[in-house]
């Protein structure tokens, strides 16, 4: 469903993603790890069209996105929940949700999703008339997801959905994924935290100084000791 | 206060060659072309005067003028002959139209008073940076409008004040656009002008090694106000009359649109910015006035000059906001110049 | 007690008007960090519009010509966005504030070329200066209008802001422009919306000032962008409730100054406010309900 190639970032003379290619295919939930400063948000941002890219092609459902900027991209499925969450502080849950929306049309079914992620996460129903930034990181992190599936993306990708929470809701947000690739979403996730999202994920890469340094099943990384205490510092299965 | 040997050396060149130029002029030129030349001069010492600051503290000054204006009034009000001021300024307050002191005295005393105000409105300009700071700048400029629009006792308001002994000579202007150029360039590449332009680019990171940003900021500051207060004097003396628009809008978007074509950040760039932009200002002039070019004649085109000057801020802007120099002064190209004929000698 | 009363009107309309222009400017700055010097001369722009229409149209209708006056400065001040101040969007904000310097230079320095010095007549509502009687006070029409308009403008953008998709997309984008495109809103739509509505309350404020002016002239625009600057600054640089309270505060201090200073001090008025205008920079530059004292350093 989703292939980049040979995806190439650069801030001035600093390179920060190195001919990098990866796929994603329709149902999957892949991972993209790697330690700080890898690269990972930079290749993200560039693949959602935030940060230009010096060399790459991308394709998304057969056709040939590489030269579409951000709003045409989420337009056509595509769609991030950024790092460190970025909902819209001064706005309600309610504002944030129906921003989620801006593509869709049809009053029915925002009202239809706006409630099915209510339910999901209640206490977005509590706070649904409050500014979001007098929410806590978790259930900032319940409203970026809600607000990123509003607009019935195809392929979702997340940046770092764990960071900075406790571990009782990551566990939360990451049944979320799985919920939601069994509703039929195609998933990409970037995490540092590999031991937890290894478990559900299909298949994994690792990213190391902007270049890849594994690409396969979230199994064999699982298994490979190496590549994990090198990159990762954990010990394999 | 050292700066690199290399710096000296450029500041020199170009303080030289505003000299040659000066001499040339005073010698061969008609009164006319003196006159303009004395004009280009004022616009030059207040130009080197905002790239003090501007260039240094990346903080855009609308103020500038004011300090000029300053000044000029208080060699206005000082050096006038009492005959004058008996009439144009009967009601002056503390004793003022019985004083006549000498040019050189009330130019000393002008560039007192103008630091004096700059001191205590820099006290509190230092505080802030980016816009805050330039909007602030921006109100100093009209409160010193205002007060010399309305205190009609001591600056006869709007109306022209006339009558200020014409003393100054070209050789005075071009000593002292000389010595602007070396002063701000000194400035410039001193151990304090470093600190500060690093500073201005990462404010983050200056604190951080404990540079005493502000101070700078204020040591900017008050050098730069008292370059513009020598341009004022010299433009008092020079002119003879002089009013309060004389130092407000016009002589701020002239100054401004020359120091950002030329370059905000280096000395040269200023010179640079200033030549150009003046002989630029001289053509859109002589075409305003419809004059009869190759068998045609032009119609009036009154507004043309001004339009030159917003199409130059607006131009530089989208093309290049760093100005026709960059951050580089003469001494940089030079050296870039040495350094690729060395490896072309290698190659 | 009636001259009291007067004032108090004065006031209230005076502050309507640096209340609009406040939140012209404010709008801009709020969406793009950009410091519109050039907005007082989408005032200049509406009065020729006008007077343009008028003469060669021969539409001198005030009813037909007051609509013209306010459309001809939204166009015209989308127009300015995308051609002058697109370029610089990502610049620092200084290079935009810099540029639309230099735009109203432009701006002026054209009207001067094409036009002339001389003031050009607009042709108004004649009854818009006639006076109507409110208790034992003579209030000119216009007073009136100004301060109904400014409140209901205020309430009507209030709405747009809080229940349009871009409105509330002009809100989240005043802090992070790069996630509302990750909502799939196109940045260019919201930032040429924040123009529309600024052009919008500079036009409904041209129409005011022409209307006491009778006429337009290159350099109207000057002074009215100044006090706009004013109001904003005080209220906050870029709080749209903060351009609204500042535009009000303006104004009757404008008033309540010129009541109170002496005959030989009053025309000093101007000087006390910018001082007390630079002093508030310098010490508290978010004035009273802004946030961002870093001033448009944005995400």
């Amino acid at each position: 469903m989703f292939k980049a190639d040979g995806i190439t970032v650069s801030y001035g003379p600093i390179r920060a993603v190195r001919d990098v290619s990866l796929e994603v295919a329709e149902g999957e939930i892949v991972t993209l790890l790697g330690p700080n400063g890898a690269g990972k948000s930079s290749l993200i941002s560039a693949l959602i069209g935030l940060v230009p890219r010096a060399t790459g092609r991308v394709a998304f459902r057969g056709e040939d996105v590489t030269n579409l900027p951000t709003e045409a991209l989420v337009r056509r499925g595509m769609t991030v929940t950024p790092e460190g969450r970025r909902v819209f502080a001064d706005l309600s849950v309610a504002d944030n949700l129906r921003l989620g929306a801006a593509t869709r049309s049809d009053r029915d079914g925002i009202a239809e999703d706006t409630e099915k992620y209510l339910e999901m996460f209640p206490i977005l129903r509590q706070r649904y008339h409050s500014a979001a930034k007098y929410m806590s990181g978790g259930e900032q992190q319940m409203l970026a997801i809600s607000r990123s599936l509003m607009s019935r993306p195809k392929l979702l990708m997340l940046d770092e959905p764990s960071l900075g929470l406790a571990p009782r809701i990551v566990e939360q947000i990451f049944e979320f994924l799985v919920t939601l690739r069994k509703w039929g979403l195609t998933i990409l996730v970037v995490e540092q935290n590999a031991g937890d999202v290894l478990e559900f994920a299909d298949r994994a890469y690792v990213l190391a100084s902007g270049s890849m340094q594994f690409a396969g099943t979230a199994a064999a990384l699982r298994d490979s000791g190496d590549v994990m205490e090198m990159y990762l510092g954990l010990e394999g299965h | 206060m050292t700066i690199p040997k290399r710096a000296l050396v450029g500041a020199l060149v170009l303080a030289l060659c505003i000299v040659v130029v000066g001499l040339l002029v005073a010698t061969f030129a008609a009164p006319y072309h003196q006159r303009l030349f004395f004009t280009f001069l004022i616009n030059l010492i207040a130009v080197v005067g905002l790239q003090v600051f501007m260039g240094n503290s990346d903080i855009t000054h609308f103020g500038h003028v004011g300090f000029m204006g300053i000044s000029a009034y208080v060699v206005a009000i000082l050096a006038t002959p009492i005959a004058v001021k008996r009439t144009a300024l009967a009601a002056a307050p503390f004793g003022l139209s019985t004083v006549e002191v000498s040019p050189l005295l009330a130019v000393a005393i002008a560039v007192l008073i103008t630091l004096a105000v700059a001191f205590l409105v820099g006290l509190m300009m230092v505080r802030q940076t980016g816009v805050p700071a330039a909007i602030a700048t921006l109100a100093f400029l009209v409160v010193v409008h205002v007060v010399l629009v309305n205190w009609v006792d001591l600056t006869r308001g709007p109306r022209a004040f006339y009558g200020i002994p014409v003393k100054a000579t070209l050789g005075w202007a071009v000593a002292a656009a000389a010595f602007a150029i070396v002063l701000a360039r000194v400035f410039r590449d001193s151990k304090w002008g470093l600190q500060l332009r690093a500073s201005s680019e990462d404010l983050a990171a200056a604190s951080a090694v404990g540079v005493r940003v502000r101070k700078l900021r204020f040591a900017a500051w008050m050098l730069s106000a008292f370059l513009m207060s020598i341009a004022g004097a010299l433009f008092a003396l020079f002119v003879g009359t002089i009013g309060p628009k004389s130092f407000y809008f016009d002589l701020t978007f002239l100054t401004l649109a020359m120091l950002i074509l030329g370059g905000m950040h280096s000395v040269t760039g200023s010179v640079l910015g200033c030549v150009i932009v003046s002989v630029g200002v001289e053509v859109m002039r002589y075409l305003e006035s419809g004059p009869n070019v190759a068998g045609l004649d032009l119609p009036e085109a009154f507004g043309l000059t001004g339009f030159f000057l917003g199409l130059i801020i607006v131009l530089s802007m989208t093309f290049r906001p760093s100005g026709l120099t960059g951050a580089d002064e003469v001494d940089d190209f030079w050296h870039r110049r040495r350094l690729r004929r060395a490896d072309v000698e290698v190659a | 007690m009636n001259y009291l009363l007067q004032q108090a009107i004065n006031a209230m309309s005076l502050g309507g008007e640096y209340a609009l222009l406040a939140l012209g400017l404010a709008i801009v700055f709020s969406v793009m960090g950009l410091v519109n010097f050039a907005h007082g001369d989408l005032i200049t722009v509406g009065g020729y519009a006008m007077f343009l229409v008028a003469t060669w149209l021969g539409l001198t209708n005030p009813a037909l010509l007051l609509p013209v006056g306010v459309f001809s400065v939204v166009l015209f001040a989308m127009f300015l966005e995308r051609v002058a101040f697109k370029p610089v969007r990502g610049a620092p904000p200084t290079t935009g504030m810099l540029m639309a310097f230099g735009v109203s230079i432009l701006i002026q320095n054209l009207a001067l070329l094409f036009v002339g010095t001389r003031p050009k007549p607009v042709p108004t509502m004649d009854f818009l200066m006639t006076n109507i009687a409110i208790g034992s006070v003579l209030v000119p029409v216009v007073q009136i209008l100004e301060t109904v308009v400014t409140v209901v403008a205020i309430m009507l953008l209030v709405v747009f802001l809080r229940r349009t998709t871009i409105g509330m997309a002009m809100r989240a984008a005043a802090r992070d422009v790069a996630t509302v495109r990750l909502m799939g809103v196109r940045a260019d739509r919201v930032v040429a919306a924040a123009f529309a509505i600024s052009g919008l309350l500079a036009g409904l404020a041209a129409i005011f000032i022409m209307a006491r002016r009778g006429a337009v002239d290159p350099f109207m625009g000057f002074t009215p962008v100044l006090k706009a600057f004013v109001a904003a600054v005080i209220g906050g640089f870029g709080s749209l409730p903060g351009a609204v309270i500042g535009g009000f505060a303006l104004g009757i201090a404008e008033v309540t100054l010129q009541v109170m200073l002496p005959e030989y001090m009053a025309g000093f008025r101007d000087a006390f406010i910018f001082t007390a205008v630079g002093v508030l920079l310098l010490v508290r530059p978010q004035g009273i309900l802004g946030q961002r004292p870093d001033f448009g350093e944005k995400s």
